[in-house]
């Protein structure tokens, strides 16, 4: 039976209206609020879709234009800042992505139902002036918007979408359709913050409400951000029917041959859609995601939402793996990984889950401010990997060598320490330099500043900081903000120098010694002094205060404190026993530290790590030399 | 099969100051060639406190800033152990004539008749030798090319099943097609010695055709060579897991284990060389003992008649 487009516009408004309330009471303001009718013909690969936007200006100051995200707009030429600004070696990986190229198009845009601004859409590039770019438009508005005013703005667009590429479109028949619809920017303070896609930048927009139908052939199992409010279907079509609120994006995937399976978790209802070949690691989804719902929900707040999607991609799809969306994120593992590689899926999909906290909920600008997304995220799944699998064996257990997760960041930064700042708009960084200053350094500032607060205060501050700025959109002034007022001190210097500057912290013990003398300890007696000198040292310009433990020969121990703001201490005793260690940070809480070997001297180490690691590497030479007999 | 088997491993027993002399060497090269990499390791943790938490774990953090902090020396050290897989390779490809040379011998085998068999069989042949890797490395990319073609066939949508299932029998067809090249070099070289061949190329056409008549045996025969190989490998993997490595009692434990471990698993290797020469030696007597027979049975026939 063919359906025709009239009939399908019929299906889909027998079902509008039938939408019951998620939450009693809203969570955020709901300022961008969508009602979305789409088609998807797997034929194409084309969505046909009409969009309802209502929006609020919650500025103070009344709005003369709007301004849209085209997400899509980003795969349609090479030329566009998205695919121009990635590397030779990347354009290479995404060629495959230009033969078969994304798009969106507006058809018509209605506002208020009477004024018809089709015709006065224009590209705008606030960000790069790339004229081929034509992911942000501007339309200017008949008469301003006032503030606390609302209007409805009526879109029918379509979207090619392109092989799967920055996590959305399509494999062979696999779908996950990400930033697909017309999105509205974000108007504060008067002015438009509406940033063109870049290969680096995410997302930034208002929460809202969230209708969407989606038409698409009945064969294909479906899931979203949104609750499955209805569905319907006949012998070639189904309807299905999502809301989703207090959300600020909305992402959808398809794939005939998903397998689902639901559990309830501390309340929330979490469906794992994955690929058939994978039911091996859904032991692992299973389990990674409830250590960190139960982890997160004591740590930082409950998850507030009813439902969770996870998506395990097939392998040919695995471009799709790894992404977040509200209520919904991908993860990714391969039929038969080993245990002790917890990269795939465990930390993936503990990493993706803690998004919904900092990415969801706080919604910090990630196009202007990315640390406070992935950074926060990444120190919150860093420490919930630890907690869960082992301090130094989160990320493998290999042969005996231990691999933690703050191990993998450490090493990141330490080879890179100050090519660029942690506070900057992600189109300032090239794709190794997002890695460590996004990911990486924030994990390792976050980790110091708890082990210099303690972790009862930092877990305070992390708790304070997520109920104040829920769904507000906090910046980097709130976070330190909180963590002043929290901690009842001042840090601003700590983040000026961590986030601000590229100064760089290492501390060595460049010298120890003792020199013996004699001294009269009674009239008839002598007994031996010893002068003992040693001497530390700070390379780079960080500040960092340090305790420093010196280890005396007859089993004393003294902890001094230095503030680390000369280059240089000399610590010298007089003492009837000689220093025999020193130990500058010996708890290693200072993991912004590039050089944590050289932070100790002794008289006297333990042989006994030598002779493993002797051990160690005479068993694998040997045995190599062996294969060659 | 089982004869040569049983007779090669005795012989290889009976050759144990031989063994003792392999290990020794394997024992004296890798003790050699590590230590420029020992001694960077050793400069970089001297009198550094850190060491009392390698004492105990291997933390991967102190190892990434060893191997980026001293990368020159790290990076300098590579050359001697590479160094020292060449050198191995070559004392040990000429020191196999002298072992194969013993396992045709009946007489109790001397070190320096030893080295003088070492010298006259494997010598003249170095310049072919040295082509060996390269051999095998063709042989290697051979089944690679051969099988990875394969791959396009396979079917969508199924692809990570095909992918997984092609991959593990893909490279288990590997492993055995490799063997098989090992398995005629070494019959190659058994040839050399007994046939007293100058050629290796006429050799390993010899240990083709010799092959291809007896396929199924030699293969079974050098597959439960491998096998035994690799199982003195596992449990040794498995013992040293077991074993503690935090005391230096332990860690003397430990290397004992492991020189055991090198010796057996020395001698597992070199009895390929003496049932390889003893099934040659089977196979040659069969024809022989097969005539004799039939004619014990004409003479039978004829007695009767």
């Amino acid at each position: 039976m063919r359906i025709t487009a009239t009939q399908i516009f019929v299906l889909i408004f027998c079902f509008c209206g039938i939408s019951q309330i998620i939450f009693d009471k809203p969570l955020s303001n709901r300022t961008a609020n969508y009602n979305i009718n789409a088609h998807l013909d797997t034929k194409s690969r084309i969505l046909y879709a009409y969009e309802s936007l209502k929006w609020k200006n919650t500025a103070k100051i009344e709005a003369r234009e709007l301004q849209l995200h085209l997400y899509l707009n980003a795969f349609k030429s090479d030329k566009s800042t998205f695919l121009s600004d990635i590397s030779r070696r990347h354009r290479r990986f995404f060629h495959s992505s230009m033969e078969h190229p994304g798009r969106i198009d507006i058809n018509s845009m209605i506002l208020n139902g009477k004024h018809d601004l089709t015709d006065q859409i224009e590209f705008i590039r606030p960000d790069d002036g790339n004229v081929n770019d034509s992911t942000v438009i501007r339309v200017p508005l008949p008469e301003p918007l006032l503030p606390g005013d609302e209007l409805v703005l009526e879109i029918a667009f379509t979207c090619r979408l392109p092989r799967i590429i920055a996590r959305t479109g399509y494999v062979n028949d696999f779908y996950l359709i990400g930033q697909w619809f017309p999105k509205i920017g974000v108007f504060i303070d008067g002015k438009w913050n509406c940033h063109q896609f870049f290969p680096n930048s995410e997302f930034f927009a208002d929460f809202g409400v969230y209708e969407v139908e989606l038409t698409l052939p009945v064969e294909y199992t479906a899931g979203s951000t949104g609750l499955l409010m209805s569905e319907w279907h006949n012998d070639s079509l189904q309807i299905l029917h999502w809301r989703a609120e207090d959300v600020h994006d909305f992402a959808i995937t398809a794939w005939p041959r998903f397998r689902t399976e639901t559990r309830r978790i501390a309340g929330i209802v979490v469906t794992l859609m994955y690929a058939p070949e994978h039911r091996d690691q859904v032991v692992r989804y299973f389990r990674a995601i409830e250590g960190a719902i139960l982890y997160l929900n004591k740590w930082l707040m409950p998850y507030p939402y009813p439902s969770l999607i996870l998506v395990d991609p097939p392998l040919y799809a695995f471009g799709a793996a790894g992404m977040e969306y509200p209520c919904f994120i991908t993860c990714g593992s391969v039929k038969g990984l080993p245990d002790n590689f917890k990269l795939f899926p465990e930390e993936v999909t503990i990493h993706e889950y803690a998004h919904q906290y900092f990415y969801g909920m706080l919604a910090s600008n990630e196009a202007e401010e990315p640390w406070l997304d992935e950074g926060f995220t990444s120190y919150a799944v860093t420490r919930i990997m630890s907690d869960l699998y082992g301090k130094h064996r989160s990320a493998a257990d290999i042969f005996g060598i231990l691999k933690g997760d703050y191990d993998r960041h450490k090493e990141s930064y330490m080879k890179a320490p100050d090519l660029n700042v942690v506070l900057a708009p992600s189109w300032d960084y090239n794709r190794r330099e997002y890695g460590i200053y996004t990911y990486d350094k924030p994990v390792l500032i976050l980790y110091t500043l708890e082990n210099f607060l303690g972790r009862n205060m930092m877990d305070q501050i992390m708790r304070n900081y997520q109920s104040d700025y829920k769904f507000k959109h906090p910046g980097t002034a709130d976070f330190i903000r909180t963590v002043n007022e929290t901690a009842g001190r001042n840090m601003n210097d700590f983040f000026r120098q961590a986030l601000q500057e590229t100064l760089s912290l290492d501390y060595s013990v460049d010298r120890l010694s003792s020199l013996s003398s004699s001294a009269p300890k009674e009239a008839d007696k002598l007994e031996t002094q010893f002068t003992s000198e040693t001497v530390i040292r700070k390379r780079g310009g960080f500040i960092f205060p340090v305790e420093i433990k010196c280890v005396f020969s007859r089993g004393d121990t003294l902890t001094e404190h230095w503030n680390g703001e000369d280059s240089l201490l000399v610590l010298r005793y007089n003492r009837p026993d000689e220093l025999i260690s020193v130990w500058v940070d010996p708890e290693t809480k200072v993991w912004l530290d590039l050089d944590w070997i050289n932070n100790s001297l002794t008289v006297k180490n333990n042989k006994i790590a030598f002779y493993r690691h002797w051990l160690k590497s005479l068993r694998l030479y040997q045995q190599t030399l062996l294969g060659l007999f | 099969m089982i004869r040569a088997l049983v007779e090669g491993i005795l012989q290889t027993w009976r050759l144990r100051a031989l063994l003792f002399l392999f290990w020794a060497i394997n024992l004296l090269v890798a003790t050699l060639f590590i230590h420029p990499y020992l001694q960077a390791f050793d400069e970089f943790f001297i009198n550094r406190l850190v060491t009392d938490v390698l004492a105990h774990q291997s933390i991967y953090t102190y190892y990434a800033e060893f191997y980026y902090y001293m990368n020159q020396s790290v990076h300098s050290a590579l050359y001697p152990l590479k160094t020292g897989i060449l050198v191995q390779y070559f004392v040990f490809l000429l020191l196999s004539g002298g072992l194969i040379t013993s396992y045709f011998s009946r007489k109790k085998v001397r070190y320096k008749q030893f080295f003088l068999w070492s010298l006259g069989t494997m010598w003249p042949m170095f310049k072919t030798a040295i082509f060996i890797p390269f051999i095998l490395l063709s042989g290697a990319l051979l089944g690679l090319l051969l099988l990875l073609p394969l791959a396009l066939f396979l079917p969508q949508p199924f692809i990570e099943n095909g992918y997984f299932y092609f991959f593990v029998s893909a490279g288990g067809i590997w492993g055995l097609f490799m063997l098989l090249v090992l398995l005629l070099l070494d019959l190659t070289r058994v040839g050399v010695i007994q046939y007293g061949s100058a050629s290796v190329a006429t050799e390993f056409f010899r240990s083709v055709r010799l092959f291809l008549k007896h396929p199924r045996r030699f293969y079974t025969l050098y597959l439960l060579l491998m096998l035994l190989w690799i199982l003195a490998v596992v449990i040794y993997w498995i013992t040293q897991q077991i074993l503690d490595d935090t005391h230096l009692l332990s860690l003397i434990i430990q290397l004992l284990v492991l020189q055991l471990s090198v010796f057996v698993q020395i001698g597992i290797r070199a009895s390929r060389f003496g049932v390889l020469a003893n099934f040659v030696q089977i196979l040659e007597a069969e024809p022989a003992q097969l005539r004799r027979e039939v004619l014990e049975a004409h003479e039978m026939e004829y007695d009767d008649w």
